[in-house]
């Protein structure tokens, strides 16, 4: 009769990972920042420090149709530029064109 | 100078908290002065269990305090003669530290696959960034029979590491022990505490 022992003791586990599969967990930070830590898009964090250091610190509110407001916060976001930069180029472009 | 042990893993449940216990609570009966540096300050399972033990006043007392880095915890670690760092669910810079500091770096698992490769692999990675491979050993928890202790020791040896002698069982008095601030050596089974003991004494052997 064949004896099948070498293949009983088979490790049922398999193989261990191989030394090259080691991850690199060990350059991760030790600590988390905390949970409760409000969520902050980059480039869209604008408060009031950010407001003093571009010198856009007056409110400035208006009535407009709902169709001009569209437009408005439409161009603004495809030219990913604040509401406030919009209303500048707008001056801009209306004092030049009031020079020519 | 004293001694450092350092228990780490990259999954929680495996038995840190347990062995640290375990070991703290043995060292300190030999008269030794133990602090356990409780690292998951988010948790913080060794000082909750440590404050079960004194309200139940269990002796003997010894020191189990939380540590938000492994860093600040090694600096404390000249005035005991032995300083455990029980170390939080994650892998990351701290456990680099851990195990730079430590005598003896313990890593507990169970006896799953689920468990034993990545617990193999945060053995790698330490190897890999320098860690002497003598310094790290593996201990066996929540383990089913004897035959699957066998699996684990084969499995592991497989990868070249050693695993201390002794495993603990997967049994309800040990986790009812801790229950009551107790430790796995001080369950109301002789046998049970035996088996704990067996594997604490291969831990310090090890050392």
């Amino acid at each position: 009769m064949a004896n099948f022992q070498k293949l009983k003791n088979r490790n049922k586990l398999g193989k261990p990972p191989a030394e090259t599969a080691a991850g690199d967990n060990l350059a991760a930070p030790e600590t988390a920042p905390p949970a409760n830590e409000p969520y902050q898009e980059s480039g869209a964090n604008v408060d009031g420090r950010t407001l003093r250091a571009s010198g856009r610190t007056e409110p400035f509110a208006t009535r407009v149709t709902p169709g001009v407001r569209k437009r408005y916060k439409l161009i603004a976001m495809r030219d990913d530029i604040t509401m406030g930069e919009l209303l500048e180029k707008a001056l801009d472009s209306y004092e030049k064109l009031q020079e020519s | 100078m004293g001694t450092i042990i350092g228990f780490v893993s990259q999954k929680g449940g495996v038995g840190k908290s347990t062995l640290s216990r375990a070991v703290a609570r043995e060292a300190a009966n030999e008269g030794l002065n133990v602090k356990i540096a409780d690292l998951d300050t988010q948790q913080g399972t060794s000082v909750n269990w440590h404050r079960r033990r004194l309200e139940a006043e269990l002796e003997p007392i010894f020191s189990v305090e939380p540590y938000r880095t492994a860093k600040q915890a090694i600096a404390q670690a000249d005035a005991y003669d032995l300083f455990i760092l029980d170390g939080p669910a994650r892998t990351s810079g701290g456990t680099l530290d851990i195990a730079k500091a430590a005598d003896l770096i313990v890593q507990p698992t169970g006896a799953s696959l689920d468990d034993l490769e990545p617990a193999i692999l945060v053995f790698h990675e330490l190897v890999k960034a320098g860690i002497p491979r003598d310094k790290l050993a593996f201990a066996l928890c929540r383990v089913g029979t004897e035959a699957e202790e066998r699996e684990c020791r084969d499995y592991i040896g497989q990868a070249r590491y050693r695993t201390l002698a002794g495993c603990l069982f997967e049994k309800p008095s040990y986790r009812q022990a801790q229950n009551f601030g107790q430790a796995i050596t001080e369950t109301r089974h002789a046998s049970l505490n035996q088996r704990a003991e067996t594997l604490i004494q291969s831990l310090i052997d090890s050392i």
